[in-house]
């Protein structure tokens, strides 16, 4: 493997190799598999990513935003220029409402967090944190679908089909693109849907939001009626006669799509020995499962999708998502009253998320495992329904962890009453941009002809932000 | 309050007018002007980096006073008609600069102070300074050249390939590349072709048996007009529509709205295709059902039929929640054009939303154009949530429901005048409101539709500068595509007052003139009746795209189909699966020169489609309902997530459609995507469509209820496999297989082998694939 600057020639033949998808794979002998393992054209920092999806949006001015000046202007009346509908464009008078938490400063590089995560303040010296997010959309559905996909309406691909396609996976008995419990609403499926990149990339989604995530499995992986020895046999039945099958039909096509099919039995014959252990947690040590709250009411749950995560880093899988998700009306972090609440979902993923960065840590897994902490939004610092708080895509702050970007930053910022990103502003399409240059892929380069025209994540926008990297 | 707050506030920026030495242009602009541009803006707008984004320079005097896509970026004098202040000020959404960080008060206050000044700058641009021209491709391309209409079929010298024009037009091609077509299919592969093609269900051995024992020398097409007659055809010449119209009986998106009446459009459409309603027609309906039926809703024919049509333009995937309502406004109007334009022409409008069409001589003014037509059509109806257009159906007792309305809105409208004036007689005309409530007729049913918007918002469309949707450029006069209108033809109709064009354009789209429609259509057929279209991307004939392997074919074709095949698709796929290319085997030569098959010398080998694989395991073991139309939504609700589709028994296409949920064998085969049109289904063979054929507890349980039935009749392993052959892959077993098979049962101690057995073939190749 070389890390040398790759030449323009060699980007080009990566380029139409690994990134043309199936229609060119008659043309890249030894590249036939979408999903062989493959470098982008840029150097890689990160090899895969586990996104740790904060649903519903939890609000920065009471957990790592620190606002001073909101404190002190607790109860006062100011005017905010609408974003919802009815009041789109127009400025009314909101009531500011101060944390709800206390602050404290931590780590090494003193970094302020709220005692809604006491655990994940213990690793602030790890984390790099972006406080001058802003985003598309207002409503969940909209701003859902932007984070995953880059469009809040437009049918488009997730990332982590994007970045399947871009770098395959590195253990094909197990999908590149998983995501743990996912919700049906807000976008659903579409969330983390291949859309036009073929169909490879999509998603596998195992368990689903609100459901325990001990029912957390790969569908039809396993089979109910046949005893092991007699699909076994039946399995080579198949086989057999599908050979007898193609042997009537005699090919003379590179790419017969019978053989494919007698392989894709082959690959299912293979998942079906391997994938469920993965999600088997029995072999864990006792004391990385309490590292997790694994047996702990409030973290059982989360703690062992956490748990999943890192066990499918170690298996190679791509992209990793970690929902923190219901199938509410309102999600989880969606406080538009009782902002007190936001203390059971910190409470609930706090210790999980901290125990999966020491573990990932201890094992040297952070070093190339790109963590990404975040909502769709964040919320704003005035009140809602006396003690909550609406949902806010003008500032919002995020955490990266591991994967290449500078340990112990603090970038970017919003205003003094934490509304409105306003330094180190970074669009969810420059974070986009971003998590896939550490990746080895550029955002502008990783793109797929669909209907006559080429497609990326980031469309006609993003911007690589050097200065998150290390 | 802080000074820095003020940046939160939303009112107009507040100017200091205390700044020193004003009188001094020059040294202002040097002190304060020229630094804040160099340091903030050349890195986009400049020669020297070689950017000039949305067209704007910003480092001379020429570039901003020119400007760039929006218009004169500086007004001289005038800070509060400069866009330059517009974009700093953070105050328009699709308007902020620069995009990372905004600039500090002071510094906006420089920029404020320079422009009310007058803007003094010396800075010139270089003289190399030219801005790119537009692109659009002024077309000579094929698919926009008008139909060829005198083309004739060539003779050629009999046998096999002379009987008709399809024959003659393809054995031209194979005798001028020297290619020997493939050996005719083996009558059970032919048969099966036959049958899956047209119901997209295989023949029962009964139906075998009937087919070989007709001895008549026109059995075949005795065959081929029982099954057109079928009602198993529409179903699944249907659902091809179905996948080119996007059909979804949710609205996909944040909150996935059910559609509840979505399913008259789906029996719409099946029942269109067994009626074989001319093509021409449909389209009409499609797009301008409603107008058709508003011009006399009471005598027109097909009137229920006519308003459902229209839901092809409010079914789309559609995020009614998106806040910004001029923006959910314009993803409609985008998501129709777009629709549209794949659906019957073949074309990806979409790019010229925001620019000239690269490849395709689309105008970002023609789709503006298009835009101000569906801009003036009615679709969504205002709400947090937005809603969208339902019309009462028409049918028995529609009069006296109109006319209920019609009062009803009278007396409405007499209270509100009487609620300013005499409240003593609104008092009165309130009650007496109440009291005809009372008498309203029975409802009829509300489907989604479209309508002519009120006549106060019929307007033409500004064209949207780069897409954004509070960037307006000049308006434009609603239209067609220039390149797609027939010669002597306007692109801008005349267009009464009230009218959105939308007629107009159906007309335009079905006039005789138009050189895509149906191309693209005829195309439509020939793919699916053959595998693989004359042209293969049968959603695209731009420049994108491929061209047809045999042009004059399609030609002929789409000029028969218009004339003497008065728009008939039935005729039309008859004609084709009569023909003897149908007939052939799939089997290629070694020696073939066309390993894609282009000249079709041999059948292409297809894998069945998501529908026809659940819905022939279904049958096969006797557990297909085949019940016709109507609501399947087992249990209604606002949103689609969560929904359990339980033991839906039905035809596929009839199964609840839901954008954020399917049957999982739809999901997994291949099934279109209906967040978008797709004239041709990817063909993907994954390891996950295999588990589920090993795995899934529905496979399974009907492999069980196939072995049970043949147990009963079939009493020696000999006959019963032979009967499970026919039953499932139409054919008997080879020796081979019969080997393989009964070596299997016989080794095999297991009292469900049979079972077993049997879900091997559902899983085979020859049982997922159509040779």
């Amino acid at each position: 493997m070389s890390f040398a600057q790759p030449t323009r020639r060699q980007m080009l033949q990566q380029v139409s190799c690994g990134f043309g998808g199936l229609a060119l794979a008659g043309l890249c002998q030894g590249k036939a598999s979408p999903l062989s393992p493959r470098l982008g054209p840029g150097q890689a920092k990160a090899k895969r990513v586990i996104f740790i999806f904060m649903q519903g949006g939890p609000s920065q001015v009471d957990s790592f935003d620190y606002k001073p000046e909101l404190e002190k202007s607790h109860g006062k009346d100011y005017d905010f220029v609408g974003v919802r509908f009815g009041t789109f464009g127009q400025a009314s008078k909101r009531k500011l409402m101060k944390p709800l938490w206390d602050f404290h400063q931590r780590g090494q590089t003193g970094r302020w967090v709220s005692d809604l995560f006491p655990e994940i303040g213990k690793h602030v010296d790890d984390l790099c944190f972006l406080h001058g997010m802003h985003t598309e959309g207002v409503a969940h559905g909209p701003s859902t679908l932007f984070l995953h996909t880059g469009a809040t309406n437009l049918v488009r691909p997730s990332m982590g089909s994007w970045i399947s396609y871009g770098l395959g996976t590195e253990n094909q008995n197990v999908p590149g693109f998983i995501t743990i419990n996912p919700a049906d609403s807000k976008g659903g499926p579409r969330n983390y849907s291949n859309a036009f990149l073929p169909a490879v990339h999509q998603g596998t989604a195992i368990g689903s939001a609100g459901q325990s995530a001990k029912n957390a499995r790969f569908r039809n992986i396993v089979n109910q009626h046949w005893e092991h020895d007699v699909q076994q046999r039946q399995f080579a039945l198949l086989q057999s006669l599908n050979r007898a099958q193609q042997a009537q039909r005699p090919s003379a096509v590179a790419n017969d799509p019978t053989e494919a099919m007698i392989e894709s039995y082959e690959l299912a014959w293979r998942m079906q020995m391997n994938a469920p252990g993965l999600t088997d947690l029995s072999s864990e040590d006792p004391n990385t499962l309490a590292n997790y709250g694994i047996g702990e009411k409030a973290t059982d749950d989360f703690g062992r999708q956490c748990l999943l995560a890192r066990r499918m880093a170690e298996e190679g899988v791509r992209f990793i998502q970690v929902n923190y998700s219901d199938e509410s009306p309102t999600p989880r972090w969606d406080q538009h009253s009782n902002m007190p609440k936001h203390l059971e979902h910190a409470r609930a993923t706090d210790k999980p998320v901290a125990g999966l960065l020491a573990d990932l840590k201890a094992r040297g897994l952070l070093e190339d495992t790109l963590v990404w902490w975040g909502g769709e939004f964040g919320r704003t610092p005035f009140s809602q329904n006396n003690d909550g708080r609406d949902h806010n895509p003008r500032g919002f702050t995020v955490w990266l962890a591991g994967g290449g970007v500078k340990a112990g930053l603090a970038y970017g910022s919003t205003d003094e009453l934490g509304d409105t990103a306003v330094d180190g502003r970074i669009h969810m399409h420059d974070l986009h941009a971003t998590i896939l240059h550490q990746l080895g892929l550029d955002h502008e380069q990783l793109t797929y002809r669909y209907a006559g025209r080429d497609f990326r994540l980031t469309d006609v926008h993003g911007k690589v932000v050097h200065e998150i990297l290390a | 309050m802080p000074k820095a707050l003020s940046i939160l506030l939303c009112l107009p920026l507040l100017f200091p007018w205390t700044v020193q030495g004003i009188g001094d242009s020059a040294a202002y602009f040097e002190k304060h002007i020229r630094p804040l541009l160099i340091k903030h803006c050349y890195q986009c707008h400049s020669h020297e980096s070689g950017k000039a984004k949305g067209g704007l320079q910003l480092d001379s005097r020429e570039g901003w006073s020119e400007g760039g896509d929006s218009g004169p970026a500086i007004t001289p004098g005038e800070p509060s008609h400069s866009l330059l202040l517009k974009a700093v000020s953070y105050k328009n959404t699709d308007l902020q600069m620069p995009p990372e960080k905004r600039l500090s008060t002071s510094d906006r206050d420089h920029l404020f102070e320079w422009i009310a000044q007058g803007a003094y700058d010396p800075r010139e641009a270089p003289t190399s300074n030219s801005k790119p021209e537009s692109n659009v491709v002024t077309s000579d391309f094929w698919s926009f050249r008008p139909i060829e209409k005198s083309q004739k079929p060539p003779k050629n010298n009999g046998g096999d390939w002379s009987h008709g024009p399809v024959d003659q037009f393809l054995a031209k091609e194979h005798q001028a590349e020297g290619i020997k077509p493939a050996p005719d299919a083996d009558i059970h592969t032919a048969l099966r072709r036959l049958w899956v093609v047209l119901t997209g269900l295989p023949p029962s051995p009964d139906e075998i048996d009937v087919f070989l024992n007709d001895d008549s020398v026109n059995a075949w097409e005795r065959q081929t007009d029982r099954l057109l007659a079928s009602p198993r055809y529409g179903e699944h010449w249907g659902r091809h529509w179905l996948d080119v119209t996007r059909f979804a009986e949710s609205s996909g998106g944040g909150r996935s709205l059910m559609f509840k009446e979505a399913w008259r459009f789906r029996d719409y459409v099946i029942d269109a295709f067994n009626e074989d309603i001319p093509h021409n027609d449909l389209i009409r309906e499609h797009l301008a059902g409603d107008i058709l039926f508003q011009q006399d809703p009471l005598n027109a024919p097909r009137q229920s039929e006519r308003l459902v049509a229209t839901g092809f333009l409010a079914l789309g995937p559609t995020n009614y929640e998106l806040q910004d309502k001029e923006l959910l406004r314009m993803e409609v109007i985008d998501e129709q054009i777009d629709t549209m334009g794949r659906a019957f022409l073949g074309m990806t409008l979409g790019c010229a939303r925001c620019h000239d069409h690269k490849f395709d001589p689309v105008s970002t003014e023609e789709y503006y154009a298009l835009a101000g037509i569906f801009r003036s059509t009615k679709t969504i109806t205002p709400g947090n949530v937005s809603g969208f257009v339902e019309t009462p159906l028409p049918g028995p007792g529609y009069a006296a429901q109109l006319s209920y309305e019609r009062e009803l809105e009278k007396r409405r409208a007499q209270l509100a005048f009487a609620e300013r004036k005499n409240k003593a007689q609104a008092k009165k005309l309130k009650k007496a409101i109440e009291a005809f409530k009372k008498t309203a007729p029975p409802s009829r049913p509300k489907v989604m539709s479209v309508s002519e918007e009120d006549p106060k918002e019929i307007a033409d469309c500004h064209v949207h500068i780069r897409g954004a949707i509070r960037n307006l450029g000049k308006p434009v006069k609603r239209g067609f595509l220039i390149a797609a209108t027939p010669k002597g033809q306007s692109p801008h109709p005349q267009l009464k007052a009230t009218a959105s064009g939308r007629q107009a354009l159906s007309d335009w789209l079905t006039h005789s003139g138009n050189p895509l429609t149906t191309r693209v259509y005829v195309n439509r057929l020939w793919h699916h009746v053959f595998g693989q279209g004359l042209v293969r991307t049968v959603d695209n004939f731009g420049r994108t795209g491929e061209t047809p392997s045999h042009p004059e074919l399609l030609d002929y074709l789409a000029s028969e189909f218009q004339t003497t095949g008065a728009w008939s698709t039935k005729r039309l796929v008859r004609d084709l699966v009569i023909s003897k290319a149908f007939l052939l085997g799939s089997n290629y030569g070694a020696e073939s020169g066309d390993p894609e098959n282009r000249l079709l010398a041999r059948a292409h080998s297809r894998a069945l489609s998501a529908e026809s694989l659940r819905d022939a395991i279904l049958q096969i073991a006797g557990d297909l309902d085949l019940a016709v139309g109507g609501l399947t939504i087992s249990k209604f609700s606002a949103y689609d997530n969560g929904y359990k589709f339980g033991e839906f028994r039905r035809r596929a296409v009839y199964a609840p459609a839901f954008r954020n949920a399917r049957l999982e064998i739809l999901n997994l085969f291949d099934a279109a995507n209906p967040n978008m049109t797709q004239g041709r289904r990817t063909r993907t063979t994954l390891a996950t469509q295999a588990l589920f054929l090993m795995n899934s507890p529905l496979v399974i349980a009907q492999a069980e209820a196939v072995a049970t039935q043949l147990a009963d009749v079939h009493k020696s392993p000999i006959t019963r496999l032979e009967a499970a052959y026919r039953h499932i892959l139409s054919r008997g077993p080879t020796s081979q297989e019969r080997e393989v098979a009964l070596t299997y049962l016989a080794e095999s101690s297991d009292d469900q082998a049979w079972t077993a057995l049997i879900q091997t073939l559902f899983a085979s190749v020859d049982f997922r694939n159509l040779h």
